[in-house]
């Protein structure tokens, strides 16, 4: 009975609707009548509104009020994108290119042996025997190192069982932290050193605690931030917090400034009454040559210190010689005499003082 | 009681660092042997379960063909 009526109020209404559009996304030349129409030209055409336009719709985006400050700041980075700035390179490595021609790295006395192992792609230990020093007794150092993608874990244990670990992550290719301990079994000398570093598109900033104490908030921190503003100069700032204890605080702020040339690289940093200035150039691609100059003025005393060096990259040996204006010449020797095994020479004179120390050694990579 | 929160903080940090001292580079060391030994050895077992080579067809000589740098597993 149900199928009879169903069917009955269907017809019914078929007949009711036949001119009447059906739906509403149903416009009225595909109704019933309007076919026939076309098909039948003499038939009168049924009367169809015509489509109303469709309107514009506001753009949504750029509101006339001139309090949107998501809208300013959307504007100011497309503008900063625009420019195209590119990195300026971490804050510590400011003078690192120039420091990278001098041996004040690469020093070393008396006999050294390095035997580096790589066990896997990811995980290499290193054995160092040193001997004979002036400056240190004999030792014995271990060294482990774990490198993923995203982390890297070294730890370094002495002969006097004192421990240096290092722990790198990279949270993203932008952001990532680093922590360096230094534990020693002799109280008091211990030293933990917390980094969390933020490479952006044209600017850098970097936040660092030194034995930062959870309790009293003792410590130093440093907070530095260096920015793009031509594809060639960028200027930085720094700012050193000192807290040895909860009543003394001291805080010194230094200005930064580096100008990326062609094949140079100068660098100013200012900071209340000291000057350090270095100056790098590549002058081909086997010779780097870097100029640093410290100034110390304050305190009614001017000191000022000059290094030049030069750093000499062949095949199968590198070079690195420095001299200073305290007198003092220094030169290290790395030479490649077969696969997997290096050897090395340094010296480093003091003609002010008349001290003189030489080191041989032997670096093994297996 | 803030001085003995201190003071227990203290003692958590101290033996956290004894824990680090200690513990570090032995912990390095099973983090280096634990997630490389074990890619290693699935080469391996792979070789003996497949003694050619899938790309080329050439049969293996030994089960050293198919792991990349043979490389010793223990420590010197």
């Amino acid at each position: 009975m149900d199928d009879v009526r169903a069917s009955g109020t269907r017809k019914f209404w078929e007949c009711v609707n036949k001119d009447l559009p059906r739906a509403r996304h149903v416009l009225p030349q595909h109704t019933n009548t309007a076919k026939m129409a076309a098909k039948h030209p003499s038939h009168p055409k049924p009367h169809t509104p015509p489509i109303p336009p469709i309107p514009p719709t506001p753009a949504v985006f750029e509101k006339p009020s001139a309090w949107n400050v998501s809208a300013w700041y959307s504007r100011l980075n497309d503008y900063r994108d625009s420019l195209d700035l590119p990195n300026p390179g971490k804050f510590e490595m400011l003078h690192g290119e120039a420091k990278n021609s001098f041996t004040t790295n690469y020093l070393f006395d008396g006999a050294q042996a390095n035997i580096i192992k790589e066990l896997s792609s990811n995980f290499h230990v290193q054995h160092q025997f040193s001997l004979g020093s002036v400056v240190a007794p004999p030792m014995y150092n271990f060294m482990a190192g774990f490198t993923t993608d995203r982390t890297q874990l070294q730890g370094t244990m002495d002969s006097d069982t004192n421990m240096n670990a290092t722990l790198k992550h990279m949270w993203t290719p932008r952001n990532s932290t680093k922590l360096v301990t230094q534990i020693t079994s002799t109280p008091g000398h211990s030293m933990l050193q917390v980094e969390q570093d933020y490479q952006g598109r044209d600017f850098t900033a970097n936040f660092k605690a030194m034995n930062p104490s959870p309790l009293e908030f003792t410590g130093l921190y440093m907070a530095s931030y260096l920015q793009s503003v031509t594809p060639r100069l960028a200027v930085g700032s720094e700012v050193v917090l000192q807290r040895p204890t909860p009543e003394m605080e001291e805080t010194v702020m230094s200005l930064v400034g580096k100008y990326t040339g062609p094949d140079y690289i100068a660098t100013a940093q200012f900071q209340g009454g000291a000057v350090q200035a270095s100056y790098f150039q590549r002058i081909n691609e086997k010779v780097d040559f870097g100029v640093e100059l410290n100034l110390l003025i304050g305190g009614g005393r001017r000191e000022a210190v000059a290094t030049v060096g030069g750093k000499f990259e062949f095949r199968q040996a590198t070079f690195r010689g420095q001299v200073d204006t305290t007198g003092r010449v220094s030169a290290v020797l790395e030479e490649k005499m077969a696969p997997g095994f290096s050897f090395l020479i340094s010296g480093d004179l003091d003609h002010m003082k008349g001290q003189s120390r030489f080191g041989v050694g032997i670096m093994l990579s297996a | 009681m803030q001085e003995e929160t201190k003071e227990k903080i203290l003692k958590v940090i101290d033996f956290t660092k004894h824990v680090v001292h200690w513990g570090f580079i032995p912990f390095v060391i099973y983090l280096g042997r634990a997630r490389n030994d074990l890619s290693m050895q699935y080469k391996m077992v792979k070789s003996v379960e497949y003694p050619y080579d899938v790309r080329t067809g050439q049969i293996h000589r030994s089960i050293w063909e198919s792991v990349e740098t043979p490389t010793e597993s223990s420590l010197p």
